[in-house]
């Protein structure tokens, strides 16, 4: 797959026209790590991050702004941006690292965790962006981590049913009166001890932490990580060593379902803007490419794959018919971006160094 | 006679033809190095890589000169611009320390000492030697530490252990010259070492070219081990240049007896991915590492993750090395050595 690739020159004209950003980060090394943003219309590239160990960037939900973590004093801090590089500032004051931050629906908050340093101390704060006050969620729960931000109910009532069902009353009554509120997050969440620590999924509220999945499959003896909710909050995608290997797991009102079943490992979930694709990254053709599954049949269909390269980092256009992804096929890793089918490759950055984790930017109302 | 002379005077030339560049960094074989060398019985199979696609002959050499041309059994081109050789090591070749050189028809274009080392065989009980910190080019310090990096080596050399592995903050700046002064130690050990970095290391951009890669993995008979760079975790965990490198090294010794890892540091904060890669989803069955200068304590056998445990040897400046008992029954550290 992504065998033809066009290094770009003019991309809107290889595109037909096609425009739009993407965010990424560059840099050479660590410590000069920067936020930049790529104008695909005109190649145009625009560092607006703080270039001092930036980290992976987010969009707020509308394009308006971007989250990222930035190297601080005392360890990482979260920063935000606008897409012109105006209003930049850092909004983590409590504790000394700061990882993973996630805007709300709304594009009002960041829920990111933090901890003072030790790993497993993390706690998810939300940051209420136009007062920057900063909240503790979860009720003292610590090991929290990676938190996204719940879309809708949908999936928490089927959830709730099933439980009620099974065991005569669901510990999430008090999350819906919460999530008419102030929503919630899913986070992963360590459980056990030192020695013996597995993760779960938790509904991280801010009075509450319950476990996320019916009490029946929570069972502390897998190792669940990335989590992904779809756009309409109906399904859950988390990456999980269920099964001896790490695999894609999909939650739905139907239940739980392996999409990627294979015996290398499969992870990073990303969502199609419409809830209808998961694109991943996978090691089944030896090297890590980028390949996407249809979750309703688990049918994989190849991206971006080869056999001498890495491809990763899949991020989706907002009309979901392209990827941008990373390829270091160069030996520097630069930013690519191929239509779904893996057919029409294009390299859309050509920096000596490094160029990782695009964000292709939301489509903004003008 | 006059003819006999002249082949000898032909071997220790080639013998003291130039090890790796002037300035000690790698030449056109990548690997295997004294830092990364290839271990291996007679007849069997080590891969060479080639610095760009040119087309060398690779041969062995030891240290009085005797050459042998290796076969070249496979080879293949790298689109980042590397070729790898599977090279096979003559049958008849006696067991001992081999130098690597690549050849272009009659001239040694590169030559690196102590890269290849031929067993009889590989034992099923043996001792695995391990050193960290050894810094050198620090300063106030009771004695310089290439003096006592020297004076651990020969006591391990003393212990004969299988192999040596240093793991990490090698020097105390990563200066060009503090590379070579360790390079100039190193070299005085009589078993095979293997290197990986440190953070100090790292404070300069001169360790691969003095080392090569940053993952790689070895087989001794039927352990697996994976050595790995823990530079700063929480960046390099979002932007997942290492991981897959860790997930293919660990996959290429997942059938071993035992696996066991070795970094500078090891902390609960490094990247996920990588934890899920080495200590959760295929756990490794050791991690040995450095960076603390003390050892582990009885609170500190395992990961968090629980499965893999761990051993942390003190530093070499202070003349601390450890010898590891690995055998079919398991691993077992014993307890650090001081050399005065």
């Amino acid at each position: 797959m992504c065998g033809t690739v066009v290094l770009i020159g003019a991309v809107s004209l290889l595109l037909g026209g096609t425009s739009g950003q993407i965010a990424y980060v560059s840099g050479t090394e660590q410590e000069d790590h920067c936020v930049c943003i790529l104008d695909l219309a005109n190649g145009a590239v625009r560092r607006i991050g703080i270039g001092k160990c930036d980290g992976a960037p987010s969009w707020s939900p509308d394009g308006e702004w971007l989250a990222f973590t930035t190297g601080s004093a005392e360890g990482l801090a979260v920063a935000v941006v606008r897409a012109d590089g105006s209003g930049l500032r850092i909004v983590s004051q409590r504790h000394g690292w700061n990882l993973w931050p996630r805007w709300s629906p709304d594009g009002k908050r960041l829920a990111y965790a933090a901890a003072e340093w030790d790993a497993f101390e993390t706690r998810i704060i939300v940051c209420d962006l136009e007062t920057g006050v900063e909240s503790e969620w979860g009720e003292g729960k610590t090991g929290l981590m990676r938190p996204v931000w719940l879309n809708g109910v949908k999936l928490l009532y089927s959830l709730k049913q099933r439980e009620e069902a099974l065991y005569g009353a669901s510990a999430m009554n008090d999350v819906f009166r919460e999530l008419e509120q102030l929503n919630a997050v899913v986070a992963v969440g360590t459980v056990g001890a030192p020695g013996a620590f597995s993760t779960d999924l938790f509904i991280v509220t801010a009075r509450a932490t319950i476990p996320l999945v019916p009490r029946d499959l929570n069972t502390g003896s897998y190792f669940e990580w990335i989590v992904e909710l779809s756009d309409r909050g109906s399904m859950i995608a988390v990456e999980s060593n269920d099964g001896g290997d790490r695999e894609i797991f999909v939650y739905s009102k139907r239940g739980m379902a392996d999409v990627t079943n294979h015996r290398e490992a499969d992870w990073n979930p990303v969502w199609s803007p419409d809830g209808q694709w998961l694109a991943f990254e996978s090691f089944r053709s030896g090297r890590r490419g980028v390949y996407r599954v249809y979750p309703e049949t688990t049918r994989v269909f190849p991206v971006a794959v080869a056999a001498d390269h890495d491809n990763w980092a899949p991020t989706w256009s907002p009309d979901g018919q392209w990827i941008a992804f990373v390829s270091d096929r160069t030996g520097d890793p630069e930013i690519y971006f191929t239509d779904a089918s893996g057919n029409e490759c294009h390299r859309v950055t050509d920096h000596c160094g490094g160029d990782y984790a695009p964000a292709w930017r939301p489509e903004v109302d003008e | 006679m006059r003819r006999s002379a002249l082949c000898i005077l032909c071997g220790l030339m080639a013998a003291s033809a130039a090890a790796r560049q002037p300035d000690g960094t790698l030449g056109a074989v990548i690997t295997p190095n004294n830092g990364v060398p290839a271990v291996q019985c007679a007849g069997g199979l080590f891969e060479v890589v080639i610095a760009d696609h040119s087309n060398l002959s690779i041969h062995i050499a030891s240290a009085d000169g005797t050459r042998h041309a290796v076969e070249i059994a496979g080879r293949s081109e790298s689109a980042h611009g590397r070729t790898r050789l599977e090279c096979r090591i003559p049958p008849d070749v006696t067991p001992g320390t081999y130098a690597v050189e690549a050849r272009d028809d009659a001239r040694t274009v590169d030559r690196t000492a102590r890269a290849v080392h031929v067993l009889d065989a590989f034992p099923e009980q043996y001792i695995v030697a391990h050193i960290s910190d050894t810094h050198i080019g620090k300063e106030q310090t009771d004695r310089p530490p290439a003096d006592v990096f020297r004076d651990v080596l020969a006591s391990i050399n003393e212990s004969e252990p299988a192999f040596v592995l240093v793991t990490g903050d090698l020097t105390e700046g990563g200066a060009i010259e503090q590379f070579q002064r360790f390079l100039d130690v190193l070299d005085t050990c009589q078993r095979p070492t293997f290197v990986c970095p440190g953070n100090h290391d790292r404070l300069a951009q001169h360790y691969e070219h003095f080392f090569g890669p940053l993952t790689y993995t070895f087989r001794f008979g039927q352990d697996g081990y994976l050595a790995f760079d823990t530079k700063d975790y929480c960046p390099a965990d979002e932007l997942g240049r290492q991981d897959a490198d860790l997930e293919i090294a660990r996959r290429a010794i997942k059938r071993a007896r035992w696996s066991i890892g070795f970094t500078h540091r090891y902390e609960p904060g490094m990247g996920m991915r990588s934890q899920i890669t080495l200590f959760v989803d295929n756990p490794l069955d050791y991690l040995l590492f450095g960076h603390w200068h003390r050892a582990n304590t009885e609170d500190e056998k395992t990961v968090p993750w629980g499965f893999t445990r761990i051993s942390v040897v003190p530093a070499a400046f202070n003349g601390h090395l450890q010898l590891i008992d690995v055998a079919p029954a398991g691993i077992r550290p014993r307890p650090p050595e001081k050399v005065d």
